[in-house]
């Protein structure tokens, strides 16, 4: 009944978005038709055959049932200039997108965690004001200028890593890793720089807890109490921002994209947009979306097995 | 919750950032007119400099290729106008005709091209015994299949209009006759660019919409395979038709790698870091730090340039003495430093210097008390708005612009308008006054006479000087070389009084490369700095 509800939110979820990214593409201002054609656009005869092919002359939700009805029919459409399968975009940079993601989240997951329970345990510490204020450091710093630095130290400098470019896992396991790893740093550096933080404050009124009280009393060790009583009680804003971000970087991580040329879905997105390819736009935005919901459902999920209150409520 | 508006504002800007990085690309490739733009002749300009191969040549090998741009299609017919795409085309497919060192049109894949006197026929015998790498044989079939395609509307090729004034006949199965629709003594030129890259037909028909992903031609190097803003891979093609003169086949490369590096930096980075070995790059900052740092680096300029339009009706620049004010008032060579650090040749011409038919006439130079006495003696104050799209690039020189014109007095307002707009309001004729522009490379002096023509659509410019349509019909009816140079000469002589438009600098294009990769050849004429591929070798 719960998992009901929630898929039929999705639903209702993916058709609100790829509609308001229907009316969105349809607000930007210039014409597609300018774009395509550029210099030949004042050329009437060609123009109003750019016009009939896009069905531009179709009332916009005539041309969304008509594009709808393709998706659900597994007919993503093609770009109109070079005859690019969405599908085709979506089957061979997605995997990558995720990839990145993935690696990135668990990365930053990886540092996070240990640094935030260090941190609250000794709360106010001399290693807790160090780890604050490297969080807050790396925070305020963008992606793009923490990609320009590794580059710079090891790609030009040590020549440990390759500076852009992706090698497929079906490829070379290692050339895929060494080729995912600038990039990944970039990315979780500031993820973990928020998930010390959100874990850190939570911690710290978790163990102001009677029962954390308790458990010490009962002479527990640290790392019991730590591991097994505070965390998991302490980890629903990390996971609801975990889950936001999943979805947000699957589209989300244009710039590291750009700047270590990965064919993720990101870039190609925005270059879209730029040239004011609809279709792409539309094709991309919904598996944007039905990631974003896919994520959000899962922490739901996650609530549920955290705390079973959430199941009953 | 201060955490996750602080990421969507971060992601917001860097989504701006990046469309403003797409957008100063897609402006390099933007067709315009460029009024009398035209590299001609020499397949060059502007000074290529080319790595002699002192060494012997080493065969084989894989050499890695970073690419300015993602490339989607490698169909001749949509134009592959970018130098990403011809980078890659010039591997796979061969033109008709070529240009040799020194800048003569030579039959290429054609073994002959002959024309009548009148330059209205002119017939091209194929090579013997070439195919395509798909097994199909190169004959005349071939060739009128692939005109055939440009015309037909459902190909929407970027070549249709060129095409359809084509009739094409084959008297035998080597020999295609084309019959233009009016003489042109220059056409040989236009078999020298894309339109002249012959692709397989029965590639075309088993593909269909599919074929700009699985393109097939006669070239060095064949497709193997081709992921979208992944990379491109081609390998050597084993029975390719040529050899060098020493009689080793051709090509010498195993396989070349093409990858997009969107970011010019990070290209440059990505070549220093040993990921690639050759990198091409139009961005002048690049290039500056590229030079001397060890890397071999082959600059090219054609006639493309930066220029300044005037809409020749509208006040105050229907007057020809505020046009020469204004480009006077202009220092080309400040624009250079500030916004290209000094690396791009500053330019007097719509032709490129290296060019037959360029000559130096006396164009308005830089002279900020003949500007002020040009405009004491217009008499009237001149306020005027200067257009362009909102690139940084472009901001950067119109903010320049502003500052050298209001030094000689002129009030001038900035507008800048999204490129699609644009374009479609500059060639819808919608009327300006002074705008900003970019000219793309011409083959012939004679592809820029519909820009200045009076009466004609494509004449943005709303210029019109009965001396310079007749000087251009006297350029296109020619046979003699010496009657088109002195043509194009008057041309350029009226036009550099008229000032109609005006260029400021030559666009710049390099090619980057490690000192281990030899044989780079002087890249082709139209080809924004791509090469041919043929004789590359590692070692």
């Amino acid at each position: 009944m719960w998992v009901a509800r929630k898929v039929a939110r999705l639903v209702v979820v993916v058709f609100a978005v790829s509609a308001l990214t229907f009316l969105l593409t349809s607000l930007l201002p210039g014409s597609p038709v300018d774009d395509i054609l550029g210099t030949k656009a004042t050329d009437p005869v060609l123009s109003a055959q750019v016009r009939h092919d896009l069905h531009l002359g179709d009332p916009l939700p005539v041309r969304y049932v008509h594009w709808a009805d393709g998706v659900l029919h597994g007919n993503f459409g093609r770009a109109y200039n070079d005859n690019e399968k969405v599908t085709d975009i979506i089957r061979q940079r997605l995997p990558v997108t995720l990839e990145l993601l993935v690696a990135a989240q668990l990365l930053a997951l990886a540092v996070a965690v240990p640094l935030a329970m260090v941190s609250a345990y000794r709360a106010d510490s001399g290693l807790d004001r160090i780890i604050t204020a490297t969080s807050f450091g790396t925070l305020s710093i963008p992606d793009f200028v923490v990609a320009i630095v590794l580059v710079f130290v090891f790609a030009v400098r040590l020549k440990w890593l390759p500076a852009t470019g992706y090698v497929h896992l079906s490829d070379s396991v290692t050339g895929n890793l060494r080729s995912i790893t600038l990039p990944t740093i970039a990315l979780a550096l500031g993820l973990s720089a928020v998930y010390t933080r959100l874990l850190r404050a939570d911690l710290i009124a978790t163990l102001q807890e009677e029962y954390i009280l308790m458990a010490r009393a009962q002479g527990l060790p640290t790392r019991r109490i730590m591991l097994h009583h505070a965390l998991r009680p302490s980890s629903f804003s990390l996971l609801t921002v975990f889950g936001i971000n999943t979805g947000a970087l699957i589209g989300g991580t244009v710039i590291v994209e750009y700047l270590f040329a990965l064919p993720g879905m990101g870039f190609r997105l925005v270059d879209a947009i730029g040239r004011r390819e609809y279709i792409i736009v539309q094709g991309l935005v919904l598996v944007i979306a039905v990631g974003y919901v896919l994520a959000n459902f899962l922490v739901d999920l996650l609530y549920g097995m955290l705390d079973p209150r959430v199941r009953h409520a | 919750m201060g955490v996750r508006t602080g990421r969507r504002h971060l992601s917001a800007a860097v989504i701006a950032v990046a469309v403003a990085c797409i957008v100063a690309a897609c402006s390099g490739s933007t067709k315009s007119t460029g009024g009398t733009a035209a590299s001609s002749a020499p397949p060059t300009s502007g000074g290529a400099t080319t790595t002699a191969a002192v060494a012997a040549v080493k065969t084989g090998g894989t050499l890695r290729f970073g690419l300015e741009s993602d490339v989607s299609t490698l169909d001749v017919a949509q134009g592959l106008a970018q130098p990403a795409d011809k980078a890659i085309a010039l591997s796979i497919y061969d033109p008709l005709a070529s240009y040799d060192d020194s800048g003569n049109v030579v039959p290429y894949l054609a073994s002959a091209i002959t024309h009548s006197a009148d330059s209205k026929t002119w017939t091209v015998t194929l090579r013997q015994g070439v195919t395509f790498s798909d097994g199909t044989p190169l004959n005349a079939d071939a060739v009128v299949a692939h005109y055939k395609r440009l015309q037909d509307p459902a190909t929407k090729s970027t070549w249709q209009s060129d095409a359809t004034k084509l009739t094409l006949t084959t008297p035998d199965e080597s020999t295609v006759v084309f019959t233009l629709a009016s003489p042109n003594v220059a056409f040989n030129q236009q078999l020298c660019g894309t339109e002249g890259y012959i692709e397989s037909p029965t590639a075309v028909k088993a593909e269909g919409a599919d074929y700009g992903r699985k393109p097939v031609g006669t070239g060095p190097f064949v497709l193997k395979e081709f992921l979208t803003g992944d990379h491109v891979l081609v390998a050597k093609n084993p029975s390719y038709w040529k050899k060098d003169a020493n009689g080793v086949q051709l090509p010498y490369l195993d396989a070349i790698r093409f990858v997009p590096i969107p970011d010019t930096k990070a290209r440059l980075s990505s070549l220093q870091a040993g990921d690639v070995d050759l990198i091409q790059t139009a961005d002048s900052s690049t290039i500056k730090q590229a030079l001397g740092s060890g890397l071999n680096v082959q600059k090219v300029s054609g006639s493309s340039s930066t220029i300044v339009i005037f809409d020749n009706k509208v006040a105050p620049v229907d007057d020809v003495r505020v046009r020469q004010a204004l480009a006077s008032a202009t220092d080309r060579q400040a624009i250079n430093s500030i916004v290209y650090g000094g690396v791009r040749q500053l330019a007097y011409s719509g032709y490129a210097t290296n060019s037959p038919f360029y000559e130096n006439v006396g164009s308005p130079t830089f002279d900020l008390a003949k500007a002020k006495s040009l405009l004491a003696d217009y008499g009237k104050p001149v306020d005027l708005t200067l257009e362009c799209i909102p690139t940084p690039e472009a901001n950067q020189i119109l903010q320049l612009l502003q500052q050298m014109w209001q030094a000689a007095g002129v009030k001038v307002t900035l507008k800048t308008e999204e490129q699609g707009q644009y374009v479609s309001d500059i060639y819808g004729h919608k009327p300006f006054q002074a705008a900003c522009f970019r000219s793309v490379q011409f083959v012939d002096p004679d592809d820029t006479f519909s820009s200045l023509q009076t009466g004609n659509t494509d004449n943005l410019l709303s210029y019109s000087n009965p001396a310079v349509d007749a000087a251009f019909q006297a350029g296109r009816t020619a046979t003699a070389m010496a009657d088109r140079i002195a043509a194009y000469h008057t041309v350029q002589e009226l036009v550099a009084k008229d000032v109609p438009f005006f260029p400021l600098l030559y666009d710049l294009y390099a090619n980057i490369s490690k000192p281990t990769v030899h044989g780079l050849p002087v890249p082709e004429a139209d080809s924004l700095g791509a090469i041919k591929t043929t004789t590359l070798w590692l070692g």
